[in-house]
This record gives structure tokens, sequence and C-alpha cells, in this order.
């Protein structure tokens, strides 16, 4: 698994690194540091002078109750998210993983929901999920009598965009998964069987273990899909409504800066907003990967 | 290497061949102008741009739609920093205050004044020039499409139940949702009539019963006289408070029902439930008379004044929809062309063309005394309510019927949807959320204060008094 690849000299490296070097400065590393910047001073939309105000963008921010709202809301939005996603993407790609006929025809059509831009499935469900006109609506309140109105309900404001987030993230999860399942030598998978080992069994004892790097690489992901790429959906479905039941951190950076035009703040708050995340990531690394078995 | 040698002649050949073509015909100057009007709207703004290009052969307008007017104003933003800004664009009622601190706008009246054109404020409708105009009394940006909100009323379940006379007043309406929904009369979807369609439309729903009931939103004159303005749309036994206590009523009794704001187009789930011929009545911008014709087909409609509580006698309304601000940057020879346009705009022909096409006002009192001697609203009444409500106030409508002046106002306007949207999932009550919205309202005043006293030290030094 870990193979490593040796250059002799160091110039040919480099010029390979150097285009996605060069649009890492460009695309995250300028803007960060614009970011960094803005965040201590009151910028000026129409880039006229600012003024330097030091952490003033980021006291107002932590006294906001608002921000602190939007932090939980984030939180669950991610777990729940995260969870359905892996979770799901695992159990279709064990099912798939099996010599099925049309298993090839299951494994494209469950990969395809991965191309819908965020935007469109945010549309998509929306419109499926529409209290005055929608199909999944109408058959909720058929059959469970739910009333169903993610217009008035935070609850079912927020079940729309897990859908529709986790959706698009399980189609990511089942291509890396069915590609960790396929790497799993068949023989260790079939002399457990011999030996009496049930499915479930299997699955917990061999199949997880030898599954671990994938699923650490893909919690790492989930969570910072979680984090940012819901904005798309977000947007195109509640608005970050009823009531600002569905507004994340990633939104209200929209919202403050886009909307509002106070570009201090949401510097502020993509800051806080990118240590949240790095903060994450390490302590996923730190403590999780310890768990993470790699093949020799 | 002959026949790529070949290949390469012929391409030079046919480039050579191309560029004269296009080279001659563009010695028109262009003129950019970024705006926010789609589908009907849209096709109103390439109608006037093509009459300004063949009046005249100096000038090009050359006309983008931006999206809405966030995304427009963001993409402007980007512009101007990047030094690409357009001559001029379209913003709404919202965004004056930035626009005035931001240093990027050349202020209309000025810019008309400097190319030999005397702006006659008069000669407008008042609220339409007051929303524009800066401390100093002059205009900043050009009025171009201002609107108002109206009740639109559905005439067959009006007929069908027995009404007669359209509703003046909140208690009107109710009465009349109660007699419909009383009289078994039939809707598309089944079931019991709707009978207000409600979307909770800051600007239709509060903002401008307030003018009309010329309540407060804020202080310093709704925000005109100072950054240093603090809500008080909150106050008890205001208009306010009663008036969307009353819609928790409505609500909670199933004589409104709530069909949220689209995030994607500029309808409602309420406007869709009226216009599916489900809804007796639907406030709504007057500029929604296009959209009417085209999607309240099933039924017969029509309209009347946005109502008020009895026993008022109602102000006028404040406006929507927005101006035309100029962008600093470039030649007195490009400015003489915007000003040209600017005086085909306000020209009481293509006032009319774009008064009939959108249901926008005549913003020029000269254009709907010429609408009304050519007897346009003997044929189309509804198109003529708003502007007799813009005309309640005279040339001097009173300090509290005026769009709020406030910074951040979106975000300020969405504090409050969003606070209510809690009323009507009855989460929390009516004074909570008005207090809470207040609260986060002024936090953003307070921040937009902050950020701008330099700029506004610089420019309108009364502001910080």
């Amino acid at each position: 698994m870990l193979r490593r690849v040796t250059f002799d000299g160091r110039r040919l490296p480099y010029l390979l690194l150097a285009p996605q070097l060069l649009v890492l400065a460009w695309f995250f590393f300028w803007p960060a540091g614009q970011a960094l910047y803005q965040a201590f001073t009151f910028a000026d939309p129409f880039g006229g002078p600012s003024q330097w105000v030091g952490f003033e963008n980021f006291q107002d921010l932590f006294g906001e109750p608002e921000y602190r709202e939007a932090l939980l809301v984030t939180i669950v939005f991610s777990a729940a998210t995260t969870a359905l996603a892996l979770g799901m993407g695992l159990i279709l790609a064990i099912f798939a993983d099996r010599a099925l006929r049309g298993a090839d025809g299951y494994r494209v059509l469950l990969i395809w929901p991965y191309a819908v831009a965020p935007a469109i499935a945010g549309a998509l469900w929306t419109f499926m999920l529409n209290p005055h006109s929608g199909v999944v609506s109408f058959a909720l309140d058929k059959a469970f009598d739910w009333g169903w109105n993610p217009e008035l309900s935070s609850a079912d404001a927020m079940l729309l965009v897990v859908m529709a987030a986790a959706w698009k993230q399980i189609a990511y999860n089942f291509v890396f998964f069915l590609a960790g399942l396929q790497s799993i030598p068949r023989p260790v998978i079939e002399s457990a069987a011999i030996d009496g080992a049930g499915p479930l069994t299997r699955v917990r004892d061999i199949i997880l273990p030898l599954l671990s790097p994938t699923t650490f690489f893909l919690i790492v992901l989930n969570i910072v899909y979680a984090f940012f790429d819901i904005f798309g959906i977000i947007e195109v479905t509640t608005g970050g409504g009823p009531g600002d039941a569905t507004v994340i951190l990633v939104y209200k950076v929209y919202r403050d800066g886009f909307i509002g035009l106070d570009l201090s703040s949401s510097a502020a708050q993509s800051i806080v907003l990118m240590l949240i995340v790095v903060g994450l990531t390490v302590v996923q690394f730190r403590f999780l990967e310890r768990r993470v078995h790699y093949a020799a | 290497m002959q026949g790529t040698k070949r290949l390469l002649a012929a391409a030079a050949l046919t480039l050579a061949a191309a560029l004269p073509a296009t080279g001659v015909a563009a010695e028109r100057i262009q003129i950019h102008w970024w705006h926010a009007m789609s589908g009907g709207l849209g096709e109103g703004v390439k109608e006037i741009v093509k009459r300004f290009n063949e009046s005249q052969d100096k000038y090009e307008v050359v006309e983008t739609w931006k999206g809405r007017y966030r995304h427009l104003l963001n993409q402007t933003i980007a512009a101007i920093r990047a030094d690409e800004q357009p001559h001029f664009f379209q913003n709404n009622e919202t965004g004056v205050i930035t626009l005035m601190l931001s240093g990027a706008i050349a202020p209309a009246e000025e810019l008309l004044a400097k190319h030999g054109v005397t702006l006659d404020k008069s000669a407008y409708l008042a609220p339409v020039t007051n929303t524009y105009t800066d401390p100093n009394g002059k205009l900043l940006g050009m009025p171009f499409n201002s609107s108002t909100p109206i009740l639109y009323v559905n005439k067959t379940l009006f007929d069908r139940a027995g009404l007669k006379e359209l509703p003046k007043t909140y208690e009107d309406m109710e009465s009349q949702i109660r007699t419909l929904q009383a009289s078994g009369v039939e809707v598309p979807r089944g079931g019991k009539p709707c009978g207000y369609a409600f979307y909770a439309g800051m600007w239709g729903d509060l903002e401008n019963p307030m003018a009309a009931h010329r309540q407060f939103y804020a202080t310093n004159n709704n925000g005109v006289g100072g950054l240093d303005a603090t809500l008080v749309y909150n106050e008890r036994g205001g208009f306010a408070i009663e008036h969307m206590k009353r819609m928790k009523r409505w609500l909670d009794e199933g004589l409104a029902e709530f069909g949220a704001e689209s995030q994607t187009d500029w309808g409602s789930g309420a406007l869709v439930n009226f216009t599916n011929g489900n809804c007796l009545f639907h406030i709504r911008s007057t500029a929604s008379h296009a959209r009417m014709e085209k999607e309240a087909t099933s039924f017969e409609w029509t309209a009347t004044h946005l109502p008020h509580n009895a026993g008022v006698t109602p102000a006028n309304t404040t406006i929507g929809g927005a101006a035309l601000y100029v962008l600093k940057g470039f030649s007195d020879e490009e400015y003489a062309g915007v000003v040209e346009f600017f005086n085909l705009l306000t020209s009481v022909g293509i006032q009319k063309y774009w008064h009939k096409h959108t249901g926008y006002v005549p913003i020029t009192k000269a254009a709907y005394e010429d609408l009304k001697a050519e007897g346009y609203y003997r044929d189309n009444p509804t198109k003529e309510l708003a502007v007799i409500q813009l005309l309640r106030g005279g040339d001097n409508p009173g300090p509290a019927s005026r769009v709020p002046r406030l910074g951040n106002f979106e975000n300020i306007r969405i504090a409050l949807e969003s606070e209510l949207r809690k009323v009507w999932a009855g989460e929390q009550t009516v004074e909570t959320a008005m207090d809470e919205a207040v609260r986060r309202g002024d936090a953003i005043l307070r921040r937009f204060e902050k950020q701008n006293a330099s700029k506004a030290k610089a420019a309108y030094p009364t502001l910080l008094q």
C-alpha cells in the first residue's frame, strides 16, 4: 500500500509540482491572506481604504447569539449528513460488491447523483418536497399524516437539506467504498465464511477493519463537504430558513458578506470557520488514524 | 509541410477578411447598462434600449441582465474593484445609503446639470424622488422602475360568493373572507377556499402598510436623518405589532394561508396558490400585472388599493423597484451619452410604454397626465391604483411614509422576516419576535454605523449628528 517513488535531483519534482502550487497560491493562499487582513479591519466593499480595528470584528461576532446558533446548526447538520451519507454509501457498496447479475448497472446508477450540482440537487428536492405541490409531501401526508412543511417547521427544513446533501454524497462515498471493498482479498472473506462467520460478523470483523483507511479518508472529506458544499443546497431550498433554522456557518458568511456587504464580519467568520475545519481535521488525524489498519 | 503552409495561409486570409467587417460597424461609443430585469421586464428593457440606439447614431447602449439585485450589486462591486465597471447599473431602494457612502457613484442630478439638463424634482412623483435624494437634496440615482403594493382579488370567487364592493380595509377583507368560506364556493384544489394568500413579504405586508398608517420603522425619520437610527417598529400598540398579530390570527383561524417566498424566482408559494385560483386575496407589487396576466388565466382577476385599518385615512405608500446609478470613472463624452439615454428614459413616450408593458408606475407627472388624457385607465383601472396611492402625500409625504434608509437593510429585513416566520410556525409570540428582530437589526445598524462613520464624515457630515 505504501510504496515510495524517488526522483534523482530536485528540479524535476519542483517543476511538476509548480502548477499545483501556483493554483494553491493564487486561489487559496492569496484570498486566505486577504480574508485574514479583512478580518482585522473594517474593509470597504468598494475597495476604498480600510481601518485597522484589531479583534473588534471577532468580539462583535462572538457576542452575537445568531453566530452561536449557526455553530450549533452546523454541528447537527455535519453529523447527520456525514452519518447518513457514509452509512448508506457503505451499505450500498457492500450490496453492490456481490457478483450479481446487473451489478454494473446498479453501480453506474448509484454513482450518477454525484455529477449533479448542489444547486440543482437542491432544486430537485425542493420540487419533490414542496409542501404545496410536491409528490413526496403528498405521499408523506397521506401515509403518516405528517403535515410536511419545510417552510414553517425547522425540523422538516433540516430533514430536507440533510436528505438532499446526503443523497449527493452517498454516490461519492459509494465509489470509494466499492473500490476499497474490491481490494479486500477474496480468500480472506471466503475462509472466514468457511469458518462459520455469518455476513454481519464478516462485515464487523473483517471488512470494516480492512476498509478503515477508506473510511477514515471519507470521514474527513464528508465533514468538509458538510461544512462547505451544502451551501448550494441551502441557498436554493430554504435560504437559511425557516427562522434561520438552516443557517450554517458558511451560509452566514455569505449572508453577512454578500447580502449585507459587511465584508469584515464575513472575513472574520471565514477565518474562524477555517480554523474549526483545520482543527477537526487535525483531531481526526491524531486520534482516528490510530485506529486505521493499513495493510503492510 | 506544404499542406500546413496552405492551411496557415488560408486561415490568415480568412481572418484578414473578417476583421475589417467587424471594425467598420462598431464606431459608436458603447455605454454599458447592468440590470436585474428578466422575463417580461427584460423584454421592456430591450425595447427601450433598441429605441434609443435607433434614435441616434453616436452611442450604443448595451444592456446586460446580471441576475437579481443583490447578485447584480455584488458583481458591480467586483467590477468597480477591478476597474471594469459598467457606466450605470440598477439598484433597489434598500441600497441607497450604501451607495450614497460608497464614493463610487456619480450623482445623477449633478451629472445632468453638468450636461445642461436641469432636473425639476417636482415633475416627478414625490415618493420616487425622495427615496433616492441625498441629505443635500440632490438626486443620487436616476429613478427608473418604481412600484408599490396593491391588493389583487380573485373576481370570479368574489362574485360567486355574492360579494359586491372590493374591500378598503383589513376589516372588510376579513369579513369578506368569512363570507366566501361560509358560502360553499368551490376552488380548483378542492376543500375550503383560501382567503388571503400570505407570504409575509416585509415590503408589502409590513413596511408599506406602516407607511400608509404613518408609523415609523426607525428613528431619525426612518433613518434618513442620521446613521445612529434605532428600530422602533416593535412599539407596543403600534400598527406593526397589531397587524402582525392580526395576520397570525388569520393564519390560526384559516382565513389566510402561508406560502413562503421562493428562493429561485420572484414568486412565492402564496402567489402560486393565488394564480391557481384557490385564494380570494393576495398582496403584491403593481409590477406583477404582467405576471398575473400570464399566470392567473383560469379565473377573472382585478385589483384594488392596499388595505388599511378602518377609521384611518391612509397616507401614501412607499416604493419598491430600483433606480439607475451612474458610476465614476468615465469620460465626459460617455457621460453625455448616459445623459441622453436618461432624457429618453424620462420622456413621456418611454414612460408610457414602460408603464403599459410592466405595471411599474409612470414616474413623471406629465406621463401620468398623458395616460389619463388618452383614457388608458378607463380600460386598465388596476394600473392606476399604484399612482394614486403614491400621490396621496402630494409633494410632501410625511416623514414616516417613506422607505427606511438603513444600512444593510436587506439583513435587517431578513432578521424580521425570519423571527416572524417562527411566529407563523407557532414557536413564539409576535412581541418576542419583533423585540428579537429589533435587537438583531440594531446590532446590524451599529456595525454599519461604525464601519461607515469615516465615509459619512467626509461626504455627508450631517448624518453623524
